[in-house]
C-alpha cells in the first residue's frame, strides 16, 4: 500500500476517524488500533514477511527485558549479541547474501578458479533495513543504560511498526518516540493542519516532481549508451531532483501522517540542496540515518577522539557502511566512498563543521560566495547520484565518460519545459522556507490572505491529481 | 476536531466541484480531428462489414504495422484494422469487438507485450478516459466494473488536465516530442491503417524503460485472452494470436526474457502465438517512432508475413472442411 495511492487515503481516513473518535481517546486502545493497522499496512505488501516483522519485534522486546534483568555483565552481553546477531543475520540473509556469494564467485573467477555457488531466490522484505535499525537502536540503548526496556509489548510493537515510518523511516529512537506512545495524545487543530500541509507538500514532491523526473530519467539511464551527452546531463540533474523529491516527499508524508495522529517523528531532511559543502549536505540529507550511524557506529569506533588518522578511518567506515546500507551493490559502496573522498579534506583541515546554520540566514538572497558554494556542492552531489542510480559500476563510469563528448552542446531531445517550471517553483518555495520545518510550514505567516492560501493548496492538489494515478513506488522502499 | 473535519469536508467539496465542472462543462474544442476519433470510423466499418471478415485487434502496433488493403486483396476477405492505441487497455480492446464477431470471422489479436504486465495497460490509461468522455460515450458499455474503479483516479486526472489546457498533450502523444502530425483522424485509411506516417522519414524513437524480470506477467491478462478465445469459438469464429512488431535493440536490451515468458505462458494455456515472436522482431531501421511502430518498409515486410500466415491458416481450414 503506497502513500500515494487511493487505497492508503481510504485506509488512513478510517484509522484517523477511529483513532480520534471511537475509543474515548484512551491511548492504550489507540495503540492497539495503531498496531493492528500497522500490521494490516505491512501485510498489504507481503503478509509472509509480517511474521518476520513480528518475530524481529518480539526478539528485541524479549532481549531488551532479559538484558535489563541480567544478573551479571556476561549474561547481559550474551543477550545483547544474540539480538544484534539475529537482527543483522536476517538483514544479511535477505539483503546481502547473494551479493557476497556473487562477489566471492567473481573474485575466484578472476583468479582463474571455478566458482558455482547457490544463490537465494528471495524477495527483500520491504522496510527490513529500517525496522532492523529501529530494533537495534533500542537494544543498544538498553545495553548502554540510556533507557529502560518497555514492558508493554503493544507499546513496544507500535514503536517498531508504526505504519507511517515502517517501510522507509525516518529511523526513530526509543528515547524520542516511545515516550510519545506511552502517554495520552490530544487532538491539536494547528498541528493537524500542519500535518495535512506537510502531507500535501510531500505528495507534491513525490508525484509532481519525482515521478515526472523518473519518466525521463529511467529511459536515459537504461539506454545511456545511445544518449547524447546533453541528454545524459539532463538525466543526472533530473535524477538529483527525483531522488530528493521521492525520499523527502515520503518523509514529509510520514511526518505529516504521524502528526495527524498526535505523534512527532524525527526530521529527516533539512533542505539539503542548499548546502554549502558536503559536510553540511550530510547534516541535511537522511538525517535520521546519518545520526544513527554517528551514535551507534562512529562514536563507538572512537569518533573524532584520538588521532586524526583514526578520525579519518572512522569517517571513511561510516560512509562505506552508509553506502552499503542502501543496497547490496558496488555502486552504493562506491557512492559512499565518493562522498567520503569529498568529506575527507574538510575533516582533515578541520572545516567540516563550518556551516551548521542555515544559508543566508535572515536574508532573502544568498551572497555570490554562498551561491557558488551551493552550486559546487550541488554539482558534486549530482555526480555522486550517477553512481547511486546506475545498475553497475561499469554503467556509472560509462555514463560519466559519455558525458564528456561534443554532444554536450546539443539540445536534449527530452522536452522538460513544464517540468522545469515545476522544479523551479518547488526549489523557490523550499528556498523561502529553508529556515522552517517543511515547504508549507507556518504558511499562514507568509501568505496571510486565506483565499490565496487556499488557492495555492487547490493548485497543489490539482497538480497532484493531474500527475498522479501511476502510483510509482518509492525508491527507498528497496532499501 | 469538529472544526478540522468541517474544514476538510468543505475543502474536498471544492475540489470535487472543480473536477465535475471540468469533466462535464468545459468544452474540448481542440480535438475534433484527433486520432482518437478514428475509433468511430473503425467501429462504423466493423459494423458495416458482412461476415466472414478479418478483424485485426490490438493497439497501435497494428495501426502502424499493417497494410490491410493488401491483406484484403490477397485473401479476398473484408478486413478491418481496429488497432489504435494500446493505452485503451486489453479489456477494452477485446470488449469493443466482441459484439461484432460472427460465424466465419477470423479475429487476429496482436496485443502489445505491455498488455501482459502493466495493470494500466490491462484496464486502460488516461487515453481511454479521453475516448469515453470526449469521443464517444457509447463506448462506456464496453467498460467493466473493475475497470470503472481503476479509471476513477485517471478520470480525475483527465478532468484536471482539461482544466489546465493539457488535453492535447495527453491525447496527441507526439506533442511532447514535437512529432504530432500523424496523430490525426484523417491520417487513417478506410481500413483503419494509419497511413500518413508512411510518407514521413523515421522520427526520434521514444525509448521505453528497461523491463525487469521481477515484474510478473499478469494472470488476468492471460485469462482474458483465454476467455476471448472461448468467446470467438462459441461464435463460430477463429482467433489467431500474432505477436506485435517489436524493435530489435529494445528486444535485446531487457525485453527478451519477458517476451519469451509471455510466449510460454500463452502456449501453456493453449492460446499460442501462431508465429514465433522472433518473426516480428525487426531491425531498428524499420521503425518509425516507437519500438512498436513500423515505417513503410516495415509495414510491408510485416504484412507479407501476416498474409503468408493467414493464407496457410485458411488453406488448412479448407482442407479440414474438405475432409
Amino acid at each position: 500500500m503506497l502513500f500515494n495511492s487511493i487505497g492508503f487515503a481510504i485506509f488512513f481516513l478510517i484509522v484517523f476517524i477511529l483513532y480520534w473518535t471511537a475509543f474515548g481517546k484512551k491511548y492504550k486502545i489507540q495503540n492497539i488500533l495503531l498496531l493492528i493497522s500497522s500490521y494490516y499496512f505491512y501485510g498489504c505488501w507481503n503478509w509472509h514477511f509480517l511474521l518476520l516483522l513480528i518475530f524481529s519485534t518480539g526478539l528485541d522486546y524479549f532481549t531488551g527485558l532479559m538484558m535489563y534483568e541480567a544478573p551479571d555483565k556476561r549474561k547481559k552481553q550474551l543477550w545483547f549479541w544474540l539480538s544484534v546477531c539475529v537482527n543483522l543475520g536476517f538483514l544479511g540473509l535477505f539483503k546481502y547474501y547473494n551479493f557476497f556469494i556473487d562477489s566471492f564467485a567473481d573474485l575466484l573467477i578472476s583468479f582463474g578458479l571455478k566458482a558455482n555457488f547457490a544463490t537465494l531466490q528471495v524477495i527483500l522484505p520491504v522496510g527490513i533495513s529500517f525496522y532492523t535499525f529501529h530494533g537495534l537502536s533500542y537494544v543498544i540503548d538498553i545495553y548502554n543504560g540510556r533507557i529502560k526496556p518497555e514492558r508493554n509489548f503493544i507499546h513496544y510493537s507500535v514503536f517498531v511498526c508504526f505504519f507511517p515510518l515502517l517501510v522507509a523511516g525516518p529511523i526513530e529512537r526509543a528515547t524520542h518516540l516511545l515516550p510519545q506512545i506511552t502517554r495520552e495524545r490530544t487532538f491539536d487543530y494547528t498541528k493537524a493542519v500542519d500535518g495535512l500541509r506537510q502531507i500535501l507538500w510531500g505528495l507534491f514532491k513525490k508525484i509532481v516532481i519525482a515521478d515526472n523526473c523518473a519518466s525521463i530519467v529511467n529511459p536515459i539511464f537504461d539506454n545511456y549508451h545511445i544518449q547524447s551527452a546533453s541528454n545524459l546531463l539532463l538525466g543526472a540533474i533530473l535524477f538529483t531532483f527525483q531522488i530528493y523529491g521521492d525520499f523527502s516527499g515520503y518523509s514529509d508524508i510520514a511526518l505529516g501522517t504521524a502528526r495527524l495522529l498526535g505523534i512527532e517523528l524525527l526530521r529527516n531532511f533539512g533542505f539539503p540542496y542548499f548546502s554549502r559543502d558536503i559536510a553540511e549536505f550530510w547534516r541535511r540529507w537522511h538525517i535520521s540515518l546519518t545520526t544513527w550511524f554517528r551514535d551507534y557506529l562512529y562514536i563507538p569506533l572512537g569518533g573524532s577522539r584520538g588521532k586524526k588518522w583514526q578520525s579519518v578511518r572512522n569517517t571513511f567506515i561510516i560512509f562505506l557502511v552508509s553506502g552499503f546500507w542502501h543496497g547490496a551493490n558496488w555502486t552504493f559502496i562506491f557512492w559512499g566512498a565518493f562522498h567520503a573522498a569529498l568529506f575527507m579534506p574538510l575533516l582533515i583541515f578541520g572545516r567540516n563543521r563550518l556551516y551548521t546554520n542555515t544559508v543566508a540566514e535572515g536574508k532573502f538572497l544568498p551572497s555570490i560566495k554562498e551561491l557558488i558554494q551551493m552550486l559546487t556542492t550541488f554539482t558534486l552531489v549530482v555526480l555522486g547520484w550517477i553512481f547511486f542510480r546506475a545498475s553497475t559500476l561499469r554503467d556509472a563510469f560509462g555514463y560519466i565518460i559519455s558525458l564528456f563528448s561534443h554532444s554536450i552542446f546539443t539540445m536534449p531531445t527530452h522536452k522538460v519545459s513544464t517540468l522545469s517550471v515545476y522544479i523551479f517553483s518547488f526549489m523557490t518555495v523550499e528556498w523561502i522556507q529553508r529556515e522552517r520545518k517543511h515547504g508549507l510550514s507556518q504558511f499562514e505567516s507568509i501568505i496571510k490572505l486565506q483565499p490565496i492560501r487556499w488557492g495555492i493548496y487547490i493548485f497543489l492538489i490539482l497538480s497532484i491529481i493531474q500527475f498522479g494515478g501511476k502510483s510509482e513506488t518509492f525508491i527507498y522502499f528497496q532499501f | 476536531m469538529r472544526k478540522f473535519i468541517l474544514h476538510s469536508l468543505f475543502f474536498m467539496s471544492i475540489i470535487a466541484l472543480i473536477i465535475l465542472f471540468s469533466l462535464f462543462l468545459i468544452p474540448n474544442k481542440r480535438i475534433a480531428n484527433n486520432s482518437l476519433y478514428a475509433n468511430i470510423d473503425k467501429h462504423n466499418r466493423l459494423d458495416s462489414l458482412p461476415s466472414p471478415k478479418i478483424v485485426f485487434v490490438g493497439g497501435s502496433n497494428l495501426a502502424y504495422g499493417l497494410n490491410s488493403k493488401r491483406v484484403e486483396d490477397s485473401l479476398q476477405m473484408s478486413v478491418v484494422n481496429m488497432g489504435l492505441h494500446a493505452g485503451f487497455g486489453l479489456k477494452f480492446i477485446l470488449n469493443e469487438v466482441k459484439p461484432y464477431i460472427n460465424k466465419g470471422d477470423i479475429v487476429v489479436l496482436s496485443p502489445e507485450y505491455h498488455h501482459f504486465y502493466s495493470a494500466n495497460m490491462l484496464n486502460g490509461e488516461k487515453v481511454l478516459v479521453a475516448l469515453l468522455f470526449e469521443v464517444d460515450r457509447k463506448n462506456m458499455k464496453y467498460i467493466t466494473f473493475s475497470q470503472l474503479i481503476h479509471l476513477i483516479p485517471l478520470t480525475m486526472q483527465y478532468a484536471v488536465s482539461k482544466l489546465m489546457g493539457k488535453q492535447m498533450d495527453m491525447m496527441e502523444e507526439g506533442v511532447e516530442t514535437g512529432y504530432e502530425k500523424q496523430y490525426k483522424r484523417n491520417s487513417f485509411n478506410v481500413y483503419g491503417d494509419e497511413v500518413m506516417h508512411l510518407g514521413f522519414p523515421n522520427q526520434h524513437i521514444i525509448q521505453m524503460s528497461k523491463h525487469t524480470d521481477t515484474e510478473e506477467i499478469l494472470s488476468e491478462s492471460l485469462q482474458l485472452v483465454a476467455d476471448f478465445d472461448k468467446y470467438t469459438t462459441n461464435r463460430n469464429a477463429k482467433l489467431l494470436i500474432m505477436p506485435p512488431s517489436f524493435m530489435s535493440s529494445t528486444y535485446k536490451s531487457g525485453y527478451k526474457h519477458t517476451i519469451e515468458n509471455i510466449d510460454s505462458k500463452l502456449k501453456e494455456q493453449n492460446t499460442p502465438f501462431v508465429i514465433p515472436p522472433e518473426s516480428f522482431i525487426f531491425r531498428d531501421s524499420l521503425f518509425f517512432n516507437t519500438a512498436y511502430h513500423l515505417n513503410k518498409k516495415g509495414v510491408e515486410q510485416r504484412t507479407d508475413s501476416i498474409i503468408k500466415t493467414l493464407k496457410s491458416y485458411i488453406k488448412s481450414r479448407q482442407v479440414k472442411i474438405v475432409i
